[in-house]
């Protein structure tokens, strides 16, 4: 009976999930087969032509391996300054939530302003602040436009905006920590950095590996502001396999080849999964 | 507390009945029936000219329909998505011919051809646009307005420093080593934020430097697109590059905006770009600065070819939804906007995006102010220029679309990621891929 | 001894200050340049980003209220947000309460399920997903855009969600079913208001993603009186030309409700809620 009442329980999620993303995105596996133009209404199957022409594709690898440095950047960076800022928060009763804002305030604001601010004002050598460091003598130059610097600074400006939702959810996750073990820690005369290891760290161990996977997942879709700030450019330099995939489909009617490189984005992002599956082995085991 | 919850949930329980409430079928609330045509963003001032001058117009004409623009930023991808389940706008905006020919083969856009006959616009329209706009033979889409990469210039730069209007390419560098020397940028444009900008330049490169007519044998298979002629042309491209003739080392710093700015600012004689620029000079050209823009078709390598010469392109087509339940009117409606009426008035408040390619184009510039005047010069001369045939191709509009991709990455052959004669084996490929399926338009021959 | 251990601890709270307020500077001093600009016109924005506006032009303002036709975009925008919260809300906290606690032998295989279905990139399924909706015409319906936003949102809030439940511990409940609650009780008054901060948590960050959402809102939602204030944002913009001043100063108005929802949020973040009950 209990069983049936869980069951219930979670069936709105799983099927809101199932029929939405699960079903259509089987379609998208079946799509990556064909040569559909996104238009026509008689595909033809090609079999693995498709993964054949990418993996002679040198942009293909190219995006590949820009996603793979992405997310080193991503694991690391934002998780650092996330978890820092939040256990600085913590003990701060009334400046918390003012805090919390102005750390969310770049993820709030709409990506398209993120970019125009950064593209047009910040990293302009002509007029704005680049322009201005240049002027008083600094010999600096837009990071966007050189094939070498460009996609650290892309990364720089998305991390920018998301490492503030970050402290908010280890910062929630934090607040959840028993006080009792809290004060027990203390009177032991536990550090600062003992209290973290030993009695935060595990308490919001669960959030941590959950958030870590998701970056990884999330780094292997980003597509946002890659898009905005270069569109990949220059000279492929910041291809990603989303921006990659979305040329195909919207600009040069290769459904069936986005299909295909977006089964190479779940790939790895199914890969980050088993991570976390072997992370969370003891939570998992019934 | 609990109170101001409970307030907030009924406030949003409200909301949403009166949305439930509000049906979304396709009539006003006055019993008209709807005709949709989807746009990209536009800043509010165009958004105001197409109102005032085809929406208002429009719909007063007539009491039974009501034609509504939706203005959107990912438009591309949200006609694609939207065709391919048989619905979508009425009127059906596209990037260029070549992306027309997907959706008529598969049956998603009408064949325009009863209406091109019953409006004459075969007769009207410029030959070559017209023909751009046929699959297997017949009509699925009209080009809405002229474009053409050129010379804007600064015609005060020019004098200040005794610089003539150049007629030939040598000229041209001339200029431009010059201005490197004062300090100014030899020419100014940039890509920034846009990708794609780079067709213009690849475009004029095949054009004025490899030349209509080879451009014409590779599109039409006599040629490869590796021919000596297609590679030194790009090669050239490069050497322009990096000598700083196209903007110096900021090609990918600057946006069109910007580089119009500067521009008027007097730090450039040149700007090289599309005529669809005049869009953004009245915010740069303002006042007195309006006269001294001036736009010339570029010079061509061998200045034995008819000049002026220009490469021609579209800025965007028209074409109906085959689903469409008002296909009749919609047509009526594209008939509007394939008129000298239609493109003197947009063109009045609207420079660069409504050249509307009539062959027998007459301009009525007597109450424009002077970027619009001279806009609508600069196409009508192109109008000339291109019932001469002296023209080459856009490569974003003659080019398939995959095709096209691999011409924008011109930037890899100047940034040294790339050969010219390794790109253009990478295009010879898509391109042979692309024309086994059909997916190359009609393509315009241009005069000897 | 006890006083050096004291001023250390002051040096430490004056550095983590030192270091809050860097990291505040970090993000606010960016965007108090989409402030600045928000004042001036195109011309002024391109020849000097980071210069102070000439007069406090709110001109930009307005022209972008009514272009950007925001008097209907906040209601739709309100509205799809509200409804996805809410949705998410109820399915992922019953679904993180039930994977929490491994009530069912299939947790392991549900939560391999949601992570999967995490990795499915939206981009590729808006075509198929696009004919269903079409076929029960619902494009431009705002609720069945609200389940897809839900659907996108689930695995990531289930999982928080998950991890929020198990933070509570087990003996609660069981002596709660020890006192007959039954399950309805035992949720909604005893596992859910425990749970509070992590449902504000999910719902900030859902409602931030749902209001700034393109992607999918610009493919499902048509006629522009169902635009959202993010789609009536981005109908101002195009690739070639951007009126910037006329983009920061819709932006800012686009945060404004962000900001009052986060602070009308945070009131119901009790603190120590969670501690003071468990000894209890």
């Amino acid at each position: 009976m209990r069983n049936t009442v869980n069951y219930f329980l979670i069936s709105p999620a799983l099927l809101i999930s199932i029929l939405i993303v699960f079903i259509p995105g089987l379609l998208t596996v079946i799509v990556a087969f064909t040569d559909w133009n996104g238009v026509s209404t008689t595909p033809n199957f090609v079999g693995v032509q498709n993964f054949n022409e990418l993996f002679v594709d040198s942009i293909f690898w190219k995006a590949l391996l820009n996603n793979a440095k992405w997310t080193l950047m991503f694991v690391t960076v934002p998780i650092v300054i996330g978890l820092l800022t939040a256990m600085m928060l913590l003990k701060r009763k009334k400046s918390k939530s003012a805090y919390q804002l102005i750390f969310l305030f770049p993820y709030i604001l709409a990506p398209t302003t993120n970019a125009i601010l950064w593209l047009n004002i910040i990293f302009n050598p002509v007029s704005g602040v680049i322009g201005y460091l240049q002027e008083i003598g600094i010999p600096i130059d837009s990071p966007l436009s050189s094939v070498d610097t460009a996609l650290y600074a892309v990364a720089s400006v998305d991390i920018w905006h998301y490492w503030g939702f970050l402290t908010v959810v280890y910062l929630a996750a934090l607040r959840q920590t028993p006080a009792e073990q809290i004060e027990a820690a203390y009177l032991e005369g536990c550090n600062g950095w003992q209290i973290f290891r030993y009695v935060y760290f595990p308490s919001i161990r669960p959030t941590f590996n959950i958030m870590f996977v998701m970056i990884i997942i999330f780094s292997f879709l980003t597509f946002d502001y890659v898009y905005l700030l270069t569109g990949g450019g220059p000279s492929h330099s910041t291809e990603m396999l989303s921006t990659y995939a979305y040329t195909f489909a919207f600009s040069a009617f290769q459904v069936g080849k986005a299909a295909a490189i977006a089964l190479f984005m779940s790939f790895f992002g199914l890969l980050a999964s088993c991570l976390y599956i072997w992370m969370s082995r003891n939570d998992l085991k019934n | 507390m609990k109170k101001k919850l409970v307030g907030l949930v009924t406030i949003f329980l409200v909301m949403v009945i009166f949305a439930g409430c509000s049906n979304d079928s396709k009539t006003t609330a006055d019993g008209k029936e709807i005709i949709t045509m989807w746009f990209w963003g536009a800043p509010p001032e165009h958004q105001e000219t197409l109102k005032k001058v085809l929406i208002d117009k429009y719909n007063k004409s007539q009491n039974e329909y009501e034609l509504k623009i939706e203005y959107r930023n990912s438009v591309d991808k949200d006609i694609s998505v939207a065709l391919s389940s048989g619905k979508g706008p009425d009127i059906v905006y596209g990037s260029g011919p070549s992306f027309v020919i997907p959706l008529a083969e598969a049956g998603r856009i009408e064949n325009l051809d009863k209406y091109a006959e019953k409006y004459g616009w075969k007769d009207r329209i410029l030959d070559p646009i017209y023909e751009s706009g046929t699959v297997n033979g017949s009509l699925y889409s009209l080009g809405n307005s002229l474009n053409t990469v050129g010379i804007f210039y600064n015609k005060k730069v020019l004098k200040d420093n005794n610089w003539p209007e150049p007629k030939t390419i040598e000229e041209l560098e001339k200029i431009m080593d010059e201005a490197i020397e004062k300090g100014m940028y030899a020419s100014v444009t940039g890509n920034k934020g846009w990708k794609p900008v780079n067709e213009n330049y690849s475009s004029l490169f095949l054009t004025h430097f490899a030349g209509g007519e080879k451009v014409y044998e590779a599109l039409t298979g006599t040629t490869k697109w590796t021919d000596p002629t297609i590679i030194d042309a790009l090669d050239t491209s490069a050497d322009w590059y990096k000598k700083g003739y196209l903007a110096g080392k900021d090609y990918t710093n600057l946006t069109f905006n910007e580089a119009t700015q500067l521009l008027a600012d007097e730090k450039a004689p040149f700007f090289f770009g599309p005529s669809l620029v005049y869009q953004f000079a009245a915010q740069s050209f303002s006042g007195d600065k309006a006269k001294d823009l001036g736009f010339m078709a570029f010079p061509t390598k061998d200045h034995e070819t008819n000049e002026p010469y220009y490469t021609l392109g579209v800025t965007a087509t028209l074409s109906i939804n085959a689903q469409s339940k008002h296909k009749d009117e919609a047509a009526k409606i594209l008939d509007t906007m394939m008129t000298n009426e239609f493109m003197n008035e947009m063109t009045k408040t609207w420079p660069g995006y409504w050249g509307v390619p009539l062959k027998g184009l007459q301009i009525d510039t007597s109450d424009m102010p002077e970027l619009s005047k001279a806009y609508a010069e600069t196409i009508k001369n192109m109008v000339d220029g291109v019932n001469k045939g002296h023209f080459g191709y856009y490569s974003g509009v003659f080019l398939p679309p995959a095709t096209q991709q691999i011409f924008l990455d011109i930037e890899s052959i100047w940034n040294e990621q790339m050969t010219s004669t390794e790109l253009m084996k990478k295009v010879q490929v898509e391109f042979d891929k692309e024309k086994e399926k059909g997916l190359v338009p009609p393509i315009p021959k241009p005069s000897e | 001894m006890k006083s050096s251990s004291l001023a250390k601890k002051k040096q430490t709270s004056v550095l983590s200050h030192v270091i809050l307020l860097l990291f505040s500077i970090s993000a606010l001093a960016p965007l108090s340049l989409v402030l600045l600009n928000s004042f001036k016109n195109q011309t002024e924005i391109i020849r000097n980003p980071l210069s102070w506006p000439k007069a406090l032009n709110i001109s930009n303002y307005v022209d972008a209220w009514h272009a950007a036709n925001f008097s209907t975009g906040f209601i739709n925008s309100i509205l799809l947000t509200g409804t996805t919260i809410v949705i998410v809300l109820i399915a992922s906290g019953l679904a993180g309460y039930v994977l929490a606690g491994k009530k069912i032998k299939a947790t392991q295989a549900v939560t391999i399920y949601f992570m999967v279905a995490m990795t499915i990139p939206i981009q590729l399924f808006l075509f198929p997903l696009y004919f269903v909706l079409a076929k029960f015409n619902l494009i431009g319906n705002i609720y069945a855009v609200s389940f897809i936003l839900a659907a996108v949102n689930m695995p990531l809030a289930t999982f928080l969600m998950r991890t929020f439940f198990m933070n509570i511990p087990t003996e609660l409940e069981e002596s709660a079913r020890i006192d007959g609650a039954s399950t309805f009780n035992l949720i909604t008054k005893i596992m859910f208001p425990l749970v509070r901060p992590g449902l504000i948590t999910v719902s900030i960050i859902v409602g931030i993603s749902v209001w700034n959402e393109f992607l999918i809102t610009s493919t499902f939602l048509q006629g522009q009186e169902n635009f959202t204030a993010t789609l009536g944002f981005l109908s101002l913009n195009n690739t070639y030309n951007t009126n910037q001043g006329l983009m920061m100063a819709a932006s800012v108005l686009m945060i404004a409700p962000l900001i009052v929802f986060f602070l009308v949020v945070q009131k119901y973040f009790i603190e120590g809620l969670v501690s003071g009950s468990v000894k209890g």
